[in-house]
């Protein structure tokens, strides 16, 4: 490949990372400020008393959100790691470390699908359990 | 719902397994939301109490009403999202239909620019629920303390 169809090539790569970066970026601030909520609606009695094993059940649902909330920042630090790496220019002009970054992005790209997959499930979860047992208001 | 104003960039250079992936892709993300659409309106419907209590009637009522026209835009975009889909053939069939495959890509194009546009909405939404629940909440601790 000519050397100007190679910078061409790099930059639309580049252009494609930062935007799944981007997107990456916002889904973390919005899940921290749900994660926050869930947690909020999990310790706060607004169930119904009389269910078998509900704080066992609640304090798993606060457990499992701990886990995931430690997992969220990992991935946020790789992904801030990334990004400085491929905001270096200077490091995108040798091939081999550019190929290193294209490897560490698609990595990263599995990680946020199976994390994005992984706090779904766990939401629907809670959702599922506490939608039912919401104190009545009569 | 990951969307970004640069993706309908690309659409003119979608191939037709990844017209049918994102369709694939709305149609599970908004299945998802109308779960969570079940759950904030049971929130909000049935958890009234503190909520009255604590002088915030009218936003809740709004946000109910607001969750409702939700639901049923949810509802509209997973049907024409799933005919969409459905109509993927044409593109795939072999046969060369230039007008009919320039509309089913603007189509999508069209789709798409609404799914963002709902989403964007929906996650305001949201994020107006959870500050007044948290309110809500928060005030009727404070009263259980004082009591």
């Amino acid at each position: 490949m000519l050397d100007s169809a190679k910078n061409r090539y790099r930059d639309k790569i580049r252009a494609k990372h930062l935007s799944d970066i981007s997107k990456w970026e916002n889904s973390f601030m919005f899940v921290t400020e749900e994660m926050q909520f869930l947690d909020k609606i999990l310790s706060t009695d607004i169930f119904e008393s009389n269910i078998p094993n509900l704080y066992e059940r609640l304090q798993q649902f606060l457990k499992n959100l701990q886990d995931i909330k430690k997992e969220e920042k990992d991935l946020k630090i790789e992904v801030e790691k990334h990004k400085a790496k491929l905001s270096d220019q200077l490091e995108l002009n040798e091939a081999q470390k550019f190929s290193a970054i294209k490897e560490s992005h698609a990595q990263l790209k599995k990680k946020n699908k199976v994390f994005r997959k992984k706090y779904l499930d766990l939401k629907l979860e809670i959702f599922n359990f506490t939608g039912n047992i919401l104190k009545k208001s009569s | 719902m990951e969307t970004t104003g640069r993706d309908y960039k690309y659409i003119e250079w979608k191939s037709s397994e990844e017209m049918h992936f994102s369709s694939l892709q709305w149609i599970s993300e908004l299945n998802f939301i109308k779960d969570e659409h079940l759950f904030f309106e049971d929130m909000l419907k049935e958890y009234t109490l503190p909520i009255i209590e604590s002088h915030l009637f009218n936003k809740v009522k709004d946000l109910i009403d607001r969750l409702i026209g939700s639901k049923d835009k949810a509802d509209s975009l997973l049907k024409r999202i799933t005919e969409h889909r459905n109509g993927l053939q044409i593109m795939v069939d072999g046969i060369n239909q230039i007008e009919e495959e320039k509309k089913y890509k603007e189509d999508h194009r069209s789709l798409l620019k609404e799914v963002m546009q709902f989403s964007n909405e929906y996650n305001a939404m949201k994020k107006e629920i959870f500050e007044t629940v948290s309110q809500a909440l928060k005030q009727q601790k404070h009263k259980r303390l004082l009591s």
